[in-house]
């Protein structure tokens, strides 16, 4: 099934900055996709549009089947959640445990039903423990996982993370991916978009859409699309390390097709 | 410029039981015109660290000793005018964008060095000359830095403390945030000015710049130096004890050594050099 129909999408914040240029394609349901593409690409443009942040032209944006407009923006928005990169600026409750109350009690959850469900998705975030513990006392990766449980808290049906791993440091970001793909796990059913710099991680993806100057350059499974380092190059990406390693040995007469490098060590 | 510290401790707040401790007997040199990484987990006493080099924070207790200048503990022994210090030593700190603040770029740069002396005609020829290395062309001189995307507001901050023409250039996470053409442009420049003499001091998180850019590399731990050496011996040898991440790079040398294939680390300097190894090796060859 289709979840997000993009058609002939284009948006512009004024008449010079065209952000998002004519694009058409479609989004599967259940899939983790990774959006990529240089600073001023489009993609996060794409990812507040997606959320109704920014409006877009007529038409142009079907979500779960809906036409994307004024009248059904909050009726969508309430089936998705977003995750953002600075992981100061998402956290409104006093403790852990407040600010994950503070979206429940916006989707006016009972009083007595709030503990068990703040309970429960802590627990999904490894943050439990954590609970009574005021922001300042938290790391990045830490706040950025009582986001995601307030977001996963609302049972979307989609999850777009806008580069939520781009302000911490090693750990912090092992500490989401390895989140992500937990999520990924109990919620066979969600989707999952993820805008990332880190090419890496867009290679652990099930698809990859890339965007350049506003456009789509190419869609498709990480397998088949990351592997020319020129044209990657050329809309200012990296191409992932294993498959540069795999191209280099290829030029040279060695042919391996491990998709990671244990794999492809084993094969030499 | 030769950076020294001798047994340097510093304290945030000034009595107990609000004293923490961010350093603790950091005893060290950094090479003149050497490219030194800083590395560690957040929290270690990086950042504290570099604002040690030019008296921004003056040690608890011991001494640095920055080229002729002395920013000690000991106000008898301290240097007493620390400003020139400021103009060789120049940090860029973590999200520099958010530290511009004249009318235009070109007025921005030029701040720095007319603050040390230099003319107001004489410093906007300066501004000119560094945004351009930087990649920040004429077009963009006149406007606000408002008008400028983040990873252009950072380059005008870093091309601001090279107007100063410091004999050392820190940098605070100078990469975070980028994207990857970014990263390797903004690597570039600063591997250009070590070429051409300046001493480089980058704290960074990512391994594989270090292992890519580095010539000496520090790890801080719990405000005490764990580690200092070459990234070569680092990498291959004590990642695990540190905790860091291990580069893309040395991961696949280890593999490989346990494959048998074996490497001189002093000639790897690239994915290319790797892949040379290997097709020599490959086979019978590796046995020899």
């Amino acid at each position: 099934m289709k979840i997000i129909e993009v058609n002939h999408l284009s948006y512009k914040y004024n008449e010079t900055d065209v952000a998002i240029n004519d694009v058409s394609f479609s989004i599967d349901a259940g899939k983790y996709v990774a959006i990529i593409g240089h600073n001023g690409s489009g993609k996060s443009t794409f990812a507040k549009l997606l959320m109704g942040l920014l409006e877009p032209n007529e038409n142009s944006i079907k979500e779960f089947g809906i036409t994307l407009d004024k009248k059904s923006v909050h009726e969508l928005r309430n089936r998705m959640g977003i995750v953002f990169q600075n992981p100061d600026n998402q956290f409104v409750g006093a403790t852990v445990r407040d600010d994950l109350a503070f979206g429940l009690e916006n989707r006016c959850i009972k009083r007595e039903d709030m503990d068990a469900i703040i309970n429960e998705y802590a627990e999904k975030v490894n943050m439990v423990e954590f609970l009574d513990k005021e922001p300042e006392n938290l790391s990045g990766g830490q706040k950025q996982r009582v986001a995601i449980a307030g977001v996963l808290s609302m049972n979307p049906e989609i999850v777009i993370f806008d580069e939520a791993t781009a302000m911490l440091d090693p750990k912090g970001k092992r500490e989401i991916r390895e989140t992500i793909l937990k999520m990924k796990r109990e919620n066979p059913n969600m989707t999952i978009l993820s805008i990332t710099h880190d090419i890496e991680e867009a290679y652990q993806a099930d698809e990859v859409i890339a965007f350049n100057d506003g456009k789509v350059v190419f869609q498709g499974k990480p397998e088949e699309v990351l592997k020319d380092e020129k044209q990657l190059q050329d809309i200012g990406l990296d191409i992932p390390f294993v498959v540069s390693l795999r191209n280099k040995l290829e030029a040279r007469g060695i042919k391996v097709d491990g998709k990671t490098v244990e794999e492809v060590v084993e094969q030499l | 410029m030769k950076l020294k510290f001798n047994h340097v401790d510093f304290y945030y707040g000034d009595k107990a039981p609000n004293l923490f401790e961010a350093l603790n007997d950091i005893d060290c040199e950094i090479k003149e015109k050497s490219f030194t990484c800083i590395v560690g987990h957040t929290g270690c006493g990086k950042s504290t660290f570099i604002q040690q080099l030019n008296g921004l924070l003056i040690p608890t207790k011991g001494s640095v000793f920055a080229g002729d200048f002395v920013v000690s503990s000991n106000k008898k022994e301290r240097t007493k005018k620390l400003r020139p210090l400021r103009q060789k030593v120049g940090i860029v700190f973590q999200f520099s964008e958010y530290q511009l603040f004249e009318n235009s770029v070109e007025e921005d740069v030029a701040f720095g060095p007319t603050n040390f002396g230099v003319k107001k005609e004489d410093a906007l020829k300066l501004a000119h000359e560094n945004l351009l290395k930087v990649g920040i062309d004429e077009s963009f001189f006149k406007k606000s830095p408002f008008e400028l995307s983040g990873g252009e507001r950072r380059r005008v901050a870093i091309a601001g403390i090279m107007a100063m023409q410091p004999e050392v250039i820190v940098l605070d996470e100078p990469t975070v945030g980028l994207d990857p053409r970014g990263v390797k442009e903004m690597m570039t420049l600063f591997k250009e000015l070590h070429d051409n003499g300046t001493t480089i001091i980058v704290v960074t998180h990512d391994m594989n710049l270090v292992y890519g850019y580095a010539t000496d590399v520090i790890v801080m731990d719990h405000g005490k130096i764990v580690y200092q050496g070459t990234p070569n011996e680092l990498f291959d040898k004590s990642v695990d004890e540190y905790s860091l991440e291990t580069p893309l790079m040395t991961h696949l040398i280890q593999e490989l050594k346990q494959k048998g294939y074996k490497f001189d680390l002093q000639q790897i300097k690239s994915l290319d050099d790797i892949v040379d190894v290997i097709a020599k090796q490959k086979g019978g060859a590796k046995n020899e």
